[in-house]
Parts: C-alpha cells; structure tokens; sequence
C-alpha cells in the first residue's frame, strides 16, 4: 500500500511539473522562421537613415553580449553619437538567454538617457516615448526609432508569416 | 541572487545568522528552508515551483526505495531507482541539453526547426545531482531515506550550495540535518572562510575577468602569441579563482549554519599530473561522477579496455555537465586522452621528470584546455590555439598583445603565485616558528588582532568592488 501511495506522490510531481513547464510556455516552437527575413521585414518600416550595422565587437561593447551565444544578432547603431536610434534583433534558445537580453537592452536604455538627460531633448523624447523591447517565438527585438509602432507590428506579422506558434 | 552581491553580503546573510540563532533548535531546518526559498525566488518565482516538484518527486522515490529495500524487493527497487535517475537526468536533459540536441539532429537532417525551452531553473546541475546521489545512496543502503520532507527540502535546496555547489553527496550530509552545532569556532573559521572565498571571487577573478574579457573582445585572427597566452592565462586563473572563491564561500556558509562540507578545491595548479590535476580540481564532481558513474561500470577492476570504455564515458559526461556545446565535449575528451596517456603510456617516465617541471607542464596542459572550454565554437578555439602557437595572427607580440601583458604581468603573477600551495606552506611555516619562539596560546593571541584587520581589509576591498559593479556574473553558473 505505502509503495503505491509513494508511486502516486511522485508521478502527481511530475505530472504537475509537465503541466506547468506547458503552461509557463515551454516548446514555443517557431519553425522555419528565418531570422534574416524577419530583420528585412522590420527594417521596411523602420527609419534606417541615421544607422549604420554594428560589429559583434560593438554589440559587446554596447549591450555587453556576445553575438556568438545567440543563433542570430543583428544591431544598427547610430551614425553619430548625437542620435539614439537602434534597432537590436536576437534569436535566443532559452529564457534565460531572453532574461539576459531584456537586462542589456533596459541597461542600454538606461545608459542612453543618462547621457543624454538635461541637454538632448530630441534625444529623451525618443528614448522616452519611441524605445520598443517585443520577445517572442525565440525572437527578441530591441528598438529605439520614430516608428516603433510600425516595427512592432512589422515583426509581429514577419513572425506570423514565417513561423507557426505550438 | 548570487552569493558576492551586496545584498546578500550585508542583508541577507546578517538577517539569516540573527534569525538562526534566535529560533530554536527544531525549528532551525524549517528556518534555513525558508530562507532558501527565499533566496531562490529573488531570481525566479517560477524556479521555486520546479525545485519544490523535483523536491517532492525525490522524496517520496527516496522514500519508496527505502520501503523497497527492507522488503527486498530487489527488481521493483531498481525499476524504481531507474525511474527516479531518468527523471532527474531528463529533467537536466530538457533544460540544458534539448535545444543543443534539437539543433544537432536537424543539421544532420538538414532541415529547421527552433525549439523555445524555458529559463534553466538556478543551479539546475547541483540539485538533481544532489537528488540522484540521494536515490542511489538510499537505494544501495549507505543511508536511510530522510523521513521529514522539510530536512529533505533543505538537503537539496540549501542555499548555501544550490546556485554552484559543491555537490554534497547525501550520505555526507543526512545525518548533519539533524545532528549539527553551531559554536562560535565554527562560525568564526565559516567567517573568515566566506571572505578569503569573496575575495577570490569578487577581487581576484573580477580583474582578471577585466584582463580577459580584454583580449576574449578582440578578432582571434589578428592575435598575437603574447595577447593569446595572456588571453589563456587570464581565464585559466580567473576560472580557478571564481569557482574557488565561491566554493569557499559556500562551504564558509555551511560552517556558520553548523553542516560541515567537504573541500571542493586543493591547490590544482600545484598538480604534478593530470590525474593529480583532477584529484584537485572541483573534487566534488569528480567523486561523484566516481561513486555513481565509475565505480558503478565496474571502476578500474576490470580489464584495459572495459576500463578505457568507463573512463571514456565518465569524461564524455564530465564535458558535457559544464555544458551543451562542442567545445565540453572536446574539452572532456582531451582531458580524457591526457589521462590515459598517464595511466597506460607514461606511468613510469612521469616519475623520473622533477616535480617542478611535472606542475609546470600539468599547468601548461590545463591551460590549453581552457582555452577549448572558454571558445565559443571548435572554430574559434582552433584558430585561437595556433595564435598561441605563432601560426597566423599578428606574430610574437603586437601593439595591443604587449599593452594587455605589460598591464597584466603583475596580476598574473600574483595570480600564479596566490594559486599555488606556496602561501599556505609559508603561512603554516610562519605559525610553526612563532610556536617555537614563543607558546601557542601567545602566538594566537598576537595573531588574533592581525588576521581582523586582513580580513577586514578583505572585506573593505570587496565592497569597493562590489560596489563599482566589475564583478563578473559566476562563470560555473552558466554550467
């Protein structure tokens, strides 16, 4: 009798501890999305003219992450130190690479109105009201632009076009 | 929350040593479970939930195997233990290894597809390491199962050694759940332990981080020797200095709670072999892989190639434990192919070699399989490898090689120095000539005021660091 209720117990564990991982998300499966082909999509509605494609050097130098962990990483920089226009996309594998990514990009954030606080104006308008941080699908987008509504839906519709969610 | 973070050094740990010494004895397990729920929730709720089903998935296995065992049901036991170690391995499997695994199998078949797996929990490789030395323990009877579910809680997420150990193995630790004191000698040697562990973590390992993530930022392709042997250096000792530190500070934690943890690290750069080398090194993992991988394939009793297979498997593991990546593996198996070199070719030369030039090449060798371990890709540390060795890059030594060295010769050699056993044999040689000129009990007292003020100086050093933020995340964390 004892083995049987033992048995019960720690089947119920694992039972409940499938059913939460399910619930929490796990196997958010996004299949054949081609990360090159959503970063074009969001790049259509976004405005590119003050931004320049980053080095892996400088993703680590900005965001103090580095692009070989992460399947895709593509960041557009401002020109100028004078713009705060960014457009980071990250493909990641697990949540706690997703965790990391929102910790450097609310860092970034941080940094850029810390520089820019009293004096850049412009610069805090956009960092204020136009920054744009969407993860989902195993994708993570990171954008400080005028159209950030647009890039929003952009990526939303570039993720359902290229991948089936579940 | 890691264990070098200003809030834990100043908050939570004075609160958790208050509290433990006002609540009564029976109630202290209770406390320090708590506490580490606590502890484990300020990274993730969602980690307290899945520690308290793995919990309570080992506890009622541990306690059916204990039923199993005195009723001899010798079939049902092991379909039992089998079922308790697939589901802790699958559990460390799914969040560590399937994205690795999913990846590997459609590269093979050529197709894509991405799989999203949820936050690894903290500690993941500790605890169901833990839980599986507890089944076997129980299992093979070296140990009775522990009957109140909150001593077996605080056995696997104790907060002391969740996020990175050391693995205490279950028979070492059960009957200290329920039989330990806490006196002012262990708390105090906890103290001083937990600091010199800060200091080697937060101090050492933190400008060391800074000297290699320096040289890890450049372009392998346009290094130097000098910049890649700094490079390798750097990591090599910071990683000890790391995992070391925060072993001590572990260990120093569970002095001052009263549970007596064995050490996980004895001066490994002073080895005079690999296998030495793996004698010393994150003693832990190795006896446990030893006690329920090893010994359980038959160990070394069997013939040479039965033996060779067992090895092959337990350093095939050992990679891959620090991680789902190519590079473990290789990793594993070049420590693997070292170790067999010793144990079947080199066995007598290696004797005849000073023992200086033995430690200085077992270094050189660990060195060079950091330099896999620390490499994003087999690619990288390829190219990495022959910059060490003049092949390709910018020659003997560049601008940027020589600026790195000339910053950190200093540090590295303090490095070197701080890792051997030399310190501690001149401490010891110190203590044994003050006894001589004068009795121990003046000696401790003339020691006493002295070893406070290092130690407070430790300390005022560590929060500086602390505060200016340089202090590199756990690197076995990520492991």
């Amino acid at each position: 009798m004892k083995t049987v209720l033992y048995g019960l117990f720690r089947w119920l564990a694992v039972a409940t501890a499938i059913a939460f991982l399910f619930l929490t998300g796990a196997g958010n499966v996004a299949r054949n999305a081609d990360p090159q082909k959503v970063f074009e999509s969001v790049c259509l509605s976004a405005d590119m003219t003050n931004l320049q494609p980053a080095s892996n050097q400088m993703i680590k130098r900005l965001y103090d992450i580095n692009p070989a962990d992460y399947e895709f990483c593509m960041l557009y920089y401002p020109k100028t130190n004078m713009d705060v226009d960014e457009l980071l996309l990250v493909k990641f594998t697990d949540r706690s690479q997703e965790e990391a990514l929102r910790n450097a990009a609310q860092s970034r954030l941080n940094g850029q109105k810390k520089a820019f606080e009293g004096y850049g104006a412009e610069q805090m308008g956009l960092l204020g009201s136009h920054s744009l941080t969407e993860s989902r699908s195993g994708f993570f987008l990171f954008a400080v632009n005028p159209n950030d509504a647009e890039i929003r839906s952009a990526f939303v519709k570039a993720l359902e076009e290229e991948s089936s969610c579940r | 929350m890691p264990l070098s973070e200003l809030f834990f050094v100043f908050i939570f740990l004075p609160a958790a040593i208050i509290l433990y010494r006002l609540t009564p004895d029976r109630l202290r397990n209770a406390l320090l479970l708590l506490l580490s729920l606590f502890f484990i929730a300020w990274g993730s709720l969602s980690d307290v939930i899945l520690i308290a089903l793995c919990i309570a998935f080992n506890y009622f296995t541990a306690l059916e195997l204990d039923h199993l065992r005195r009723s001899d049901s010798r079939i049902l036991k092991k379909l039992v233990l089998f079922s308790g170690i697939a589901v802790n391995a699958g559990m460390l499997i799914f969040f560590k290894y399937f994205v690795f695994l999913i990846n590997n199998v459609c590269a093979v078949i050529g197709t894509e597809f991405s799989f999203t797996v949820p936050k690894v929990p903290v500690g993941i490789s500790f605890f169901t390491f833990s839980a599986i030395s507890c089944l076997c323990d129980v299992a093979k009877g070296d140990e009775n199962a522990v009957r109140n579910p909150l001593d077996f809680a605080l056995y696997i997420a104790f907060f002391a050694k969740i996020t990175s150990g050391p693995i205490v193995k279950f028979r070492d630790m059960a009957r200290q759940l329920n039989d330990r004191a806490m006196t002012a000698e262990l708390t105090e040697s906890g103290m001083k332990l937990f600091i010199i562990g800060l200091s080697k973590k937060v101090i050492m390992a933190g400008c060391l981080g800074f000297l290699f993530d320096g040289i890890k930022a450049q372009d392998p392709a346009s290094l130097s020797v000098a910049g890649a042997w700094t490079g390798a250096l750097a990591y090599s000792l910071m990683l000890y200095y790391d995992f070391s530190g925060y072993s001590d500070m572990a260990i120093g934690l569970g002095k001052i709670f009263g549970f007596s943890f064995a050490k996980n690290f004895d001066h490994p750069y002073s080895s005079v072999s690999m296998t030495d080398f793996w004698r010393r090194w994150h003693i832990s993992l190795g006896a446990w892989f030893r006690d329920y991988v090893y010994i359980p394939l038959g160990g070394s009793r069997v013939g040479r190639a039965r033996n060779i297979f067992n090895l092959s498997v337990v350093w095939l593991l050992t990679g891959l434990w620090h991680g789902a990546n190519w590079t473990f593996v290789v990793w594993g198996i070049y420590h693997l192919l070292l170790l067999l070199l010793e144990k079947f070719v080199l066995k007598g030369l290696l004797d005849r070699i000073p023992s200086l030039l033995r430690a200085a090449m077992t270094f050189l060798l660990a060195v060079i399989g950091w330099t896999v371990f620390f490499s994003d890709n087999i690619a990288y540390a390829g190219s990495y490898l022959l910059r060490m060795i003049g092949i390709g890059g910018s020659g003997l030594a560049d601008r940027t090689g020589l600026f790195y060295l000339n910053g950190g010769v200093f540090l590295l050699v303090c490095a070197i120095i701080g890792a051997t056993s030399l310190p501690s044999a001149a401490l010891g040689k110190l203590d044994r000539l003050m006894e001589r000129r004068i009795d121990k009990r003046a000696a401790a007292q003339l020691m006493q005021p002295v070893t406070a003020l290092l130690l407070a100086l430790l300390m005022l050093g560590c929060t500086a660091f602390m505060i200016s933020d340089t202090v590199s995340s756990f690197l076995y964390a990520q492991f």
